[in-house]
């Protein structure tokens, strides 16, 4: 089931449920408060119309006493004449048309005598016997006010009911002289009762007789029905006697019939009226009044629930729209970016709630696994490839046989050709990545910040980590021998000029061993001009490095051993040629001295190859300086003099213009120059031409020793620059040469970043040319230098 | 050299410290031989030459230790040396020169006469 539809139907049960309690309950309160109003109505209907009927018998009363304290009414008891008594019934009349409650006026004696009536057809003169008028006289002849009960009236055939006051004797004031009587107009109290509105409307006395009722039509019952023969009457009218109490119940009505809301009170009357237990009923039917009741309670429990509704309504649209909405819209996302909609990503809705902030998170983590996703797949793509290539690989070894056998009846063979040629390239690629990984040397590739994705197999035997170790981390891991300027120096040649790096260093394995390598460094460049990886080749030359400490030390000390004994063999010669130990004949002398010059020659050759061991070894000391050539020439030069002048031999400097000062290294500078000048010398016949030139050309100092001596045979001045090669027209003239020279100064032509070459021809002469870099040559701190200076 | 006999202390192990010693009293210097480094520090203090003619390569105590000896007693250290060897190693050479020498001759590369002349010039000087 979706989470929208649970929390729809969640919300639309609770709303159910919220809704029927709530209108029950409106419903129950609001018909319960109405029932309470409309008895409260009916107790005071009740009380008014008590008080209505109290207030009309009363006003009898008022108009009672005020009749029998008249003067006149008094001189009627007290024997007055007929002609004033004809006036005093004329005054009684006036009062009794005046108030609608009298029904007739009547002055009665003590005796029961009429004295005056209104009644003109009563004729009566006497009212005594009748059991009403004796309880009243009864009362009035002891002073008191006095009335009666309603009872049907003789003289006027209606009900009614008497109200009489004593006349007291005006000289005598304690003595009663009569009453006056007035019967009470019952129509007048009928009308209070019809005018009450309610349904029915029954009076009734104190013995339980119907005394007036708001039906006109029921006019014959007054006085006729008898409310004391039911059963329920002492339930119905006898609750409370003492108190002025009102009492509203539901009950059968007095008729029958139908249920009805019955009101009563106890008529109590008030001053001289005390009352005569009267009992007032109103009577409304439970139908209509519970009827108009519920419906009311109705409306207003109908009017609740559509508010309710529409409140639930509202509230349904704004869960729509705030809550399930999103969520549909998260889950519609979620499930077209697994479909593969890529892009596709969530509206923030402009909010700053939890919708919003799982919104901007969930596109934040979409992202994320798409990056990652991304990643994969390109790992996927990767291995496919390789996978690929392996089964393209194996497939095709598989079919290499069957192909060969089949190629003679393959008329499609050119397709078959091409396909083995791809075949075959890929197998070439299969073998470069075999001769990296099993490549001798170390081979290490990082990127561009140095830290290393790829080493092979030698780079675990030479570092003595394994790959796991080295993958990841940076070359310092092994290296970090060296000053900070060599690997500053290193940095910049690869990352800042983008140049291969060469160089030795030391390095220390995992055991912390330290050794030495030789290494060289490339950056790969893509097609952007970005660096991608750095490729770094090291060569493990610890043992190699032994060998020549080794070798070097031997050289120190063989040309130190070799040139001792020569020295010794040079000055005993010498000094037996001076003659400081004694004569020698000529013939001694010419065997020492050739002693002397052999000695010399051996020192030389020593010499010579005690150089070629610095200049290979690399630990030759090269120095960047300004050098005058001029200076140089002539220090070389007053080498040769003897040599020269013996030769007869004219040599000569011709400079070019700015050409004196260039930046080198003085000493090998001194030493080239000395051999090739050596060579002039040696290899051009008596009385030759040498000429020195020096000039500068693009930059660059070029500097030529010309001579017209034998030349170079054509055929051998390929192997001039070779070691110990001595051409054949040289050795005839000259044994003593030991072909080391010409070797010595290409190697130090090399150093000083410069080249050599020459022309020559055999007997006509030979000339050398020198050209060196105005930047001079890289230094080199070596801790040899040439010997022989 | 209002008559008296410059004297030159000649140390060296080989054989030809004879022809050396021949060469020098012949160029009228007073010479005395010491044959190992020890033995030459013995008679720097009993002979106290003028000048130290100072091989390298020696028996008992090399030249440069000799050297630095001198260097650190005052009452050698401003003795004159002359050092002359076969020993050609530039890095040593410096170390030999920084210590204050007249000259560092390689053998090989010189005649007995160049070791007198180059005596006489730094007499000559002074």
């Amino acid at each position: 089931m979706k989470l929208s539809l649970k929390i729809y139907l969640f919300f639309i049960c609770s709303a159910v449920v919220i809704i029927a309690m709530i209108t029950g309950v409106t419903y129950y309160f609001t018909r319960d408060l109405l029932l309470r109003e409309q008895y409260r109505s009916y107790t005071n209907l009740a009380e008014f119309t008590a008080r209505r009927v109290d207030e009309s018998i009363y006003n009898v009363l008022i108009s009672v006493r005020s009749l029998a304290t008249r003067e006149t009414v008094e001189e009627a008891f007290s024997g007055a004449f007929s002609a004033k008594l004809a006036e005093i019934r004329e005054n009684l009349t006036a009062v009794k048309d005046i108030d609608g409650h009298i029904e007739e006026i009547y002055l009665i004696d003590l005796d029961g005598n009429i004295v005056i009536s209104t009644d003109e057809k009563q004729a009566v003169n006497t009212v005594s016997g009748l059991s009403v008028q004796e309880r009243i006289l009864e009362k009035i002849s002891s002073g008191a006010i006095a009335y009666s009960d309603v009872f049907m009236a003789g003289n006027t055939g209606k009900p009614s009911m008497i109200v009489a006051a004593p006349v007291f004797d005006r000289h005598d004031g304690g003595k009663v002289l009569g009453a006056v009587e007035i019967y009470l107009n019952w129509n007048s109290v009928l009308e209070i009762l019809e005018d009450t509105g309610a349904t029915f409307v029954h009076l009734i006395n104190g013995k339980g007789l119907e005394i007036g009722s708001n039906e006109p039509e029921h006019y014959e019952d007054i006085l006729k029905e008898d409310y004391s023969q039911r059963e329920d009457y002492h339930d119905l009218f006898e609750s409370d006697s003492d108190s002025d109490s009102i009492n509203v119940t539901v009950a059968e009505d007095l008729h029958g019939g139908f249920q009805s809301i019955m009101t009563h009170i106890d008529l109590k009357g008030h001053l001289d009226y005390g009352g005569n237990d009267w009992i007032l009923v109103l009577e409304e039917s439970i139908e209509s009044v519970i009827g108009a009741i519920n419906k009311s309670a109705g409306n207003v429990a109908v009017l609740t629930f559509t508010a309710m509704l529409l409140f639930s309504a509202v509230m349904v649209f704004s869960l729509r729209k705030y809550v399930i909405y999103p969520l549909a819209i998260f889950s519609d996302t979620s499930r077209r970016i697994v479909e593969g909609n890529k892009d596709l990503r969530v509206p923030d809705w402009n909010r700053k709630d939890e919708i919003g902030i799982l919104a901007k998170n969930f596109n934040y983590m979409v992202d994320g696994f798409q990056s990652i996703s991304r990643d994969l797949e390109a790992r996927v793509h990767e291995k496919t490839f390789q996978l690929e290539r392996e089964l393209e690989l194996s497939e095709y070894k598989t079919d290499a046989l069957e192909k060969s056998r089949a190629a003679t009846l393959n008329l499609l063979e050119d397709v078959s050709v091409e396909k083995e040629r791809s075949a075959a390239l890929v197998l070439e690629l299969n073998k470069f990545e075999l001769a990296v990984e099993n490549a001798y040397e170390q081979i290490v590739i990082s990127d561009p910040d140095g830290v290393v994705i790829y080493a092979n197999k030698a780079a675990e035997r030479i570092t003595g980590y394994s790959r796991g170790e080295i993958i990841g981390s940076r070359p310092s891991l092994w290296g970090g021998q060296m000053p900070k300027e060599f690997y500053e120096k290193m940095w910049k040649t690869i990352k800042t000029d983008r140049k291969v790096f060469l160089g030795q260093l030391r390095n220390r394995r995992k055991s912390g061993e330290i050794y030495d390598v030789d290494m060289q460094i490339s950056p790969i460049i893509d097609g952007a001009g970005d660096i991608k990886f750095f490729v770094a080749i090291e060569r493990d030359i610890t043992e190699q490095k032994k060998l020549e400490d080794a070798r070097t030390n031997f050289i120190s000390v063989a040309s130190h051993q070799l040139r001792t004994p020569l020295t010794s063999i040079k000055w005993i010669s010498e000094i037996l040629m001076s003659g400081d130990v004694g004569p020698v004949n000529d013939k001694q002398n010419e065997f020492i001295n050739d002693l002397y010059i052999s000695s010399n020659r051996m020192i030389e050759l020593v010499n010579s190859l005690l150089n070629i061991a610095r200049i290979e070894s690399t630990q030759l000391r090269v120095k960047a300086e300004k050098v005058n050539f001029p200076d140089l020439y002539a220090n070389v030069i007053k080498e040769f003099e003897l040599a020269i002048s013996g030769r007869r031999h004219s040599i000569a400097l011709e400079m070019g213009e700015g050409a004196s000062e260039l930046r080198s290294d003085p000493r090998l500078l001194y030493e080239i120059l000395k051999n090739i000048i050596s060579n002039s010398i040696k290899y051009t016949k008596d009385g030759g031409i040498i000429k020195v030139r020096v000039e500068k050309q693009g930059g660059k100092t070029v500097i030529s020793v010309r001579d017209n001596g034998i030349g170079i045979p054509k055929s051998q001045q390929d192997r001039l620059f070779t070691k110990f090669f001595r051409a054949d027209n040289a050795v005839k003239i000259n044994t003593d040469g030991t072909g080391l020279g010409m070797y010595i100064v290409r190697n130090l032509m090399d150093l000083l970043n410069g080249k050599i070459w020459f022309e020559s021809e055999e007997d006509k002469g030979t000339a050398v040319f020198l050209s060196l870099p105005e930047a001079g040559p890289e230094e080199n701190p070596g801790s040899k230098s040439l010997v022989g200076l | 050299m209002n008559g008296k006999k410059i004297k030159i202390l000649i140390v060296e192990d080989e054989s030809i410290v004879k022809a050396i010693d021949i060469k020098f009293r012949n160029a009228g210097f007073e010479t005395d031989v010491a044959r190992d480094g020890l033995i030459a520090l013995e008679k720097l203090r009993e002979y106290r030459p003028d000048m130290v003619l100072l091989d390298i390569l020696l028996p008992g105590m090399d030249g440069y230790s000799v050297l630095e000896k001198m260097r650190g007693d005052d009452a050698m250290k401003d003795i004159p040396v002359l050092v002359f060897s076969n020993f050609s190693d530039e890095p040593f050479m410096d170390k030999v020169r920084n210590l204050g020498v007249v000259g560092y001759i390689i053998k090989a590369h010189a005649r007995l006469e160049d070791l007198v002349a180059e005596a006489n010039r730094y007499f000559d000087k002074k």
